[in-house]
C-alpha cells in the first residue's frame, strides 16, 4: 500500500496528519499571528483544526524567501532563522517540509512534482498568496503556482521509503485568511 | 493481502506471460516491486515486451495495441507497432485549508505504449477501477 506522510521538521518532526492538520505560515509573533501583506512568513507551524498548535514543542523549522537571485552567482537567498544564506547551502535537516512516500515493495520514483494551487483547479494559482519552494540542494526558488509551474523533484531509485526535502515560503498579497491555497505532491512509481 | 486493484500483465518475446500478483511476481514486502523484478527478468532473458495490459481480479481488462505477430484485424496490421511499453503508478496528495487529504482518490495504475511521435497511455483508478482514461501524450524523452 502506497502512502504519503507529510512532516514539518524541527528538533523533532511534527507529522501533519491526514484530515486534521495543516501547515500554518505565520508572522514573527509565532503561531496564530498574521503575516504582513507582501512580507514572507517568519514562522511555520502545524495547526490541528481548528486552532491547536501541534508543533509547539518541536521548534519547527522555517524557510523564509529573501531573494530570487541575490546570492552568490545568482543563487536565491533564504533565512532559516540565522540571517541571510544562499538557498543551496541548506541541508536536509533545515528544510521545513519533509514528504515521505512509502510502499511495501521497493519501488523507484520519477517525475515527482510539488506545487501550490487554489484548491479547486490544479492549474490555477493560489488566491491571494505568493508561493515559492525548492528541493534541498536547489540554487533557486521555484514560483510553483499552478501545476504548469510545479517544482520538479529528483527521481529516486528503488526503495521502500523515499524522502523529499522541500523548502517552502508564502506571502499574502491581500489581507485575510487564505483558504484558496493548497499544496500538492504528485509522483509516479513502479 | 491484496493491496493493488489494477494489475499489469505482460507477454514477452520469449513466449512467456506474467501477471502481477501471481507467481513469480507477487508483491513481497521489502523486496523489489513486481515490475522491477520483471524488468530484471527481461534484461537477463534478453527479452522484450510484446503486449501489456491491466486487469482486475474481477475480470476487467484494459489492453494496449500489441507488438504481436498475428493481429486479427487490418486496423491493427496497418498500424506501426509500439516501440516499447511501460507501466507505472501515479499517486497524488493535497494539503488544503482542511488538512492533508487522503490520496486514495488520486491513485492510478498506468500502462503506456510508446511511439515515435506520441505515447498512448491508459489510466485506471486504483480506488474505483471502473473509471479509466486514455491519454495521448508527447513522446517519452
Amino acid at each position: 500500500m502506497a502512502t504519503f506522510t507529510w512532516k514539518l521538521q524541527g528538533t523533532s518532526p511534527t507529522t501533519i496528519d491526514s484530515g486534521t492538520d495543516v501547515v500554518e505560515f505565520a508572522g514573527a509573533g509565532g503561531f496564530g499571528t498574521a503575516v504582513t501583506v507582501a512580507a514572507w512568513q517568519d514562522t511555520s507551524h502545524v495547526r490541528t483544526n481548528p486552532s491547536t498548535n501541534k508543533s509547539s514543542g518541536n521548534t519547527p523549522k522555517n524557510n523564509k524567501f529573501l531573494s530570487q537571485a541575490g546570492g552568490t552567482g545568482g543563487d536565491s537567498q533564504v533565512d532559516i532563522g540565522a540571517g541571510t544564506v544562499d538557498l543551496d547551502t541548506i541541508g536536509t535537516a533545515n528544510c521545513a517540509l519533509l514528504v515521505n512516500f512509502a510502499d511495501a515493495s521497493s519501488v523507484a520514483t520519477s517525475s515527482a512534482i510539488f506545487y501550490a494551487y487554489d484548491g479547486s483547479t490544479t492549474t490555477a494559482v493560489p488566491t491571494g498568496v505568493d508561493f515559492r519552494c525548492a528541493e534541498q540542494g536547489d540554487a533557486n526558488w521555484t514560483e510553483a503556482e499552478g501545476s504548469a509551474a510545479a517544482l520538479g523533484l529528483t527521481d529516486q531509485g528503488a526503495s521502500t521509503s523515499h524522502d523529499f526535502f522541500i523548502l517552502a515560503s508564502a506571502s499574502p498579497t491581500s489581507v485575510g485568511l487564505k483558504t484558496a491555497f493548497s499544496l500538492r505532491i504528485e509522483l509516479t512509481y513502479s | 493481502m491484496r493491496t493493488r486493484s489494477a494489475l499489469w500483465q505482460v507477454s514477452l518475446s520469449t513466449g512467456e506471460t506474467f501477471q502481477e500478483g501471481h507467481f513469480p511476481f507477487q508483491d513481497v514486502p521489502g523486496d523489489l516491486s513486481p515490475w522491477q523484478r520483471l524488468l530484471q527478468h527481461i534484461s537477463a532473458a534478453k527479452a522484450r515486451i510484446t503486449s501489456l495490459s491491466l486487469f482486475t481480479e474481477e475480470g476487467r481488462t484494459w489492453q494496449l495495441p500489441s507488438n504481436g505477430k498475428n493481429p486479427r484485424f487490418r486496423a491493427f496490421t496497418d498500424l506501426p507497432p509500439p516501440l516499447g511499453f511501460r507501466f507505472f503508478r501515479v499517486y497524488g496528495q493535497d494539503m488544503n485549508a482542511d488538512g492533508v487529504l487522503s490520496g486514495e482518490a488520486d491513485h492510478f495504475s498506468v500502462i503506456a505504449a510508446d511511439y515515435p511521435a506520441c505515447s498512448l497511455q491508459v489510466w485506471v483508478s486504483e480506488t474505483h477501477p471502473d473509471n479509466s482514461w486514455a491519454l495521448v501524450c508527447p513522446p517519452k524523452p
